[in-house]
């Protein structure tokens, strides 16, 4: 969204307009045209714009065909042969961050429920009353500015982002609480997408990678506990970043660390994971093992610069063995894990393969390179990944990973979530040692790394270094990882890892918005989702709580299969789709349920739409398969993640091949994600 | 004009008998210079897809094994468009219908089918006096028309 850069800071511009709401456009489904006739007859009447069809797929065809700048609300009936009115409202949240009201004679309260709790705006009872359709506005006007409320609100945000079911402002508030949120500063420059609606959204501040690793170099510096706001804020030294921005991020992350150190070490991560990492790529591609870090590990080696200590960031884990190096994607981890495997690292793609740097850094850094198109810097990334590029040196620029378009480059090392100082502690020796290289490492572009990463999978890692630092690397098993670091083994999937898992996942899915997981991951992550504490560059904190998946999300994006409102276990789908939370929010993970097949955990899926917490991810995720909590692009600004399965999942959607082999994949999501205005920003 | 009081009387005991509801009147209010034919379209079309539905659930009635989820699903799109007319008595019969589909009762759901095939046929003719009568009223009006 493009109207954070325009206005960031500035009161939403939909009242900027005289006459707003009028021209409001208004995308009206309904198959029974006396309906259709009527609706679209008061919508005139409230000088609005409605284009009306008759169906489902229609409807869609028109959204992603326009794409979603070109409506500002979508009204759809419930009741439709073919695909019902919850189905599309999925899909549309999936997909794209737009309120949908559901519309039906229908008013039985248990109708109306699940529409709100899949993500409904509102619901209306027909025949709607003209002074119902004259306030519908609202709720394009409240997504937008629900972000700027966030941002501002010093309350608690978590609670927003938090599964916060149906009511239909919570549900398209929770959605846009984590869309993106932009910062002026930062490089929301990339947004394409100069949306005519853009007018009416608020700016948002935008936690980027680079934002967030400012911030956390200032917290460190003041001391996590004592940081404030207002010294936050100071320090930071960014204009146009109020202190309530601070304040909510800040309370975010404190969230965030809290639910680190309290549950550390999470079982599931770790558990079966080396066996489902290995098969899970941490994209959730067809898990090919560790992905090559090469890509990644400059980046993780970033990382180790950033934030001092090793605090678990939406980011990831600053440090990543090299060893390890996995997949992270420093963006958002999509790693292909095609391709290039080197370390044997566990697949997940949390770690970054940083070379030897000890993760410094909690929440890795990221470096936004602006001028480039996200999903294009993305899809080099992965691409080089995938053929086995390794950068060989990564002099400064230590983010390999996809150069955000905003200007800097994911580091991949986000992916790794740090453990926070207090758990470094836990960890014998090694571990320990990880705070004090954190320490050296100061800022910037992780000098040791330059040149460090040539071989990131390589064994060159430096064992004591890493083990410090892998605090954060939880997710590789140790098993997988190579044998260099046996300490690291120990300590490093201490539990953080699955915090980092998940934040790297998260971070990953926010980046790259696909967000492969590894089953394992999947578990850590739903685990963590809840407070997930992403500071990941683009996913506004909210969204990640909500989404919470991120990093299990599953690949529902395009709506495919998973129209099912909650966990669409497809039957057969050896991977049952996981929860989708498309729908912005309303989808409540909770949806997983366990129906899944028992093979597929679904991840939960949390769409975007805030609502859905993550909370419902959480174990049933059992399974081996990867859960995949797809980070549904209709909710908050998921886009594109795509956590890949390890099973093709079969996407029942047309417009997505249903089986995808890893690069294939990527090129699909690639694909999808440029075409569907992809936004960094909302990556969730 | 004569054309213009029948076309009230009508109205108004369409209204009275509880044939018609507020949604009607809505209708007409939406009925503006930019949309001149509104209503008279949309109750041509509420016409047209009645009949059509009622015919549909007779079909699927007389069926030896019916298949109750699909009248179900005609029955409720027929609520819906009687609802957004503003066809009260249509309206509320097709609720009474859906509850014999949803007891699964086909003696329920024919006894119903008729009652919702009068009213249904009543309103029509009620509909297409309307629209005649308006005509002429506007062609007195309007002679040039």
């Amino acid at each position: 969204m493009a109207s954070g850069d325009r206005r960031h800071g500035k009161e939403p511009a939909a009242v900027e307009e005289d006459n707003f709401p009028e021209g409001l456009r208004v995308l009206a489904v309904d198959d029974d045209r006396v309906c259709l006739r009527v609706l679209e007859a008061v919508l005139r009447e409230c000088k609005y714009k409605p284009t009306g069809v008759m169906d489902g797929r229609t409807a869609l065809k028109l959204l992603r065909e326009k794409g979603e700048d070109h409506f500002d609300l979508v009204i759809t009936d419930v009741h439709m042969p073919d695909m019902d009115g919850f189905q599309l409202l999925e899909l549309i949240g999936l997909e794209m961050d737009l309120p949908v009201i559901m519309l039906s004679v229908n008013g039985e309260k248990a109708t109306m429920y699940k529409g709100i709790k899949h993500g409904a705006c509102d619901y209306i009872v027909k025949p709607a009353d003209i002074k119902e359709i004259r306030n519908i506005w609202q709720h394009v006007v409240r997504k937008n500015h629900v972000a700027v409320i966030h941002n501002r609100s010093d309350s608690d945000d978590a609670d927003q982002r938090v599964a916060r079911p149906v009511i239909g402002k919570g549900g398209a508030k929770s959605k846009k609480c984590s869309k993106k949120k932009r910062n002026d500063g930062e490089g929301s420059d990339d947004d394409k997408r100069g949306r005519r609606r853009n007018t009416w959204k608020k700016p948002r501040v935008s936690w980027t990678g680079e934002l967030h690793n400012r911030f956390l170099e200032v917290v460190y510096r003041l001391g996590v506990d004592r940081a404030v706001p207002k010294a936050i804020l100071e320090m930071m030294n960014v204009h146009n970043l109020s202190r309530e921005n601070v304040a909510s991020h800040l309370q975010k992350y404190r969230l965030f660390l809290k639910r680190v150190t309290d549950d550390p070490m999470k079982p599931n991560h770790m558990g079966d994971s080396s066996e489902s990492r290995r098969n899970a790529s941490y994209m959730g591609m067809s898990h090919q093992g560790v992905l090559p870090s090469s890509a990644l590990c400059p980046c993780g080696s970033h990382n180790l610069n950033a934030a001092p200590p090793s605090i678990l960031g939406p980011h990831g884990l600053s440090i990543q063995p090299r060893n390890w190096a996995m997949s992270t994607v420093g963006n958002g981890g999509l790693m292909p894990d095609t391709g290039s495997r080197h370390a044997s690292g566990p697949p997940v793609g949390l770690f970054a393969n940083t070379s030897d740097q000890p993760m410094q850094d909690a929440f890795p850094r990221i470096h936004f390179r602006s001028g480039k198109a996200y999903h294009s810097v993305l899809r080099q990334k992965l691409m080089e990944v995938n053929t086995s590029v390794v950068p060989s040196s990564h002099p400064g620029t230590s983010s390999v990973a996809a150069e955000m378009p905003n200007g800097g480059q994911l580091e991949p090392a986000n992916q790794f979530l740090v453990q926070p100082r207090e758990q470094i502690g836990h960890f014998s020796g090694p571990m320990g040692m990880a705070p004090s290289a954190m320490g050296t490492h100061g800022d910037t572009q992780l000098p040791y790394l330059a040149g460090n990463c040539t071989n990131p999978w390589q064994n060159n890692v430096a064992p004591s270094s890493f083990a410090g630092s892998m605090v954060g690397a939880p997710l590789l098993p140790s098993s997988q990882v190579n044998v260099n670091l046996p300490q690291i083994n120990q300590t490093i999937f201490a539990p953080s890892s699955s915090e980092m898992a998940v934040f790297q996942n998260e971070q990953q899915n926010q980046m790259a918005g696909t967000n492969i997981n590894n089953t394992t991951s999947v578990d850590i992550y739903s685990q963590q989702m809840t407070p997930l504490f992403n500071m990941a560059s683009n996913a506004a904190p909210v969204e990640m709580t909500n989404a919470n998946f991120s990093p299990m999300n599953q690949m529902m994006v395009n709506g495919g299969s998973t129209s099912s409102p909650s966990l669409n276990l497809q039957a057969g789908n050896p991977v049952a789709p996981p929860a989708q939370m498309a729908n912005g929010g309303g989808s409540s993970s909770s949806a997983l349920p366990g129906h899944l097949d028992s093979s597929v955990v679904p991840p939960a899926q949390m769409v975007n739409g805030g609502g859905s917490s993550s909370s419902s991810l959480p174990s049933h995720l059992g399974s081996s398969v990867a859960l995949q909590t797809q980070m549904l692009n209709g909710g908050e600004g998921a886009s594109g993640i795509l956590p890949v399965q390890d099973d093709p999942a079969r996407w029942h959607d047309s417009d997505h091949q249903p089986t995808y082999s890893t690069s294939n994949f990527l090129e699909d999501i690639f694909a999808s994600m440029a075409s569907q205005d992809f936004n960094p920003d909302a990556l969730w | 004009m004569a054309a213009a009081m029948q076309l009230n009387t009508l109205m108004s005991n369409m209204f009275a008998t509880g044939l018609l509801d507020d949604q009607f009147q809505q209708l007409q209010m939406l009925q503006d210079p930019s949309a001149p034919d509104f209503v008279a379209e949309v109750v041509t079309l509420f016409c047209e897809d009645g009949e059509r539905i009622i015919g549909e659930l007779a079909k699927l009635l007389d069926k030896p094994a019916v298949d109750f989820d699909k009248v179900d699903a005609f029955v409720h799109q027929l609520k819906g468009s009687s609802a957004s007319v503003g066809a009260q008595r249509v309206k509320n019969t097709c609720i009474q219908f859906r509850e014999f589909c949803q007891g699964k009762s086909r003696d329920g759901c024919l006894k119903t089918l008729d009652a919702v095939r009068n009213d249904f046929y009543d309103l029509r003719s009620k509909f297409q006096t309307m629209l005649q009568l308006e005509q002429q009223v506007q062609a007195s009006f309007y002679p040039k028309q």
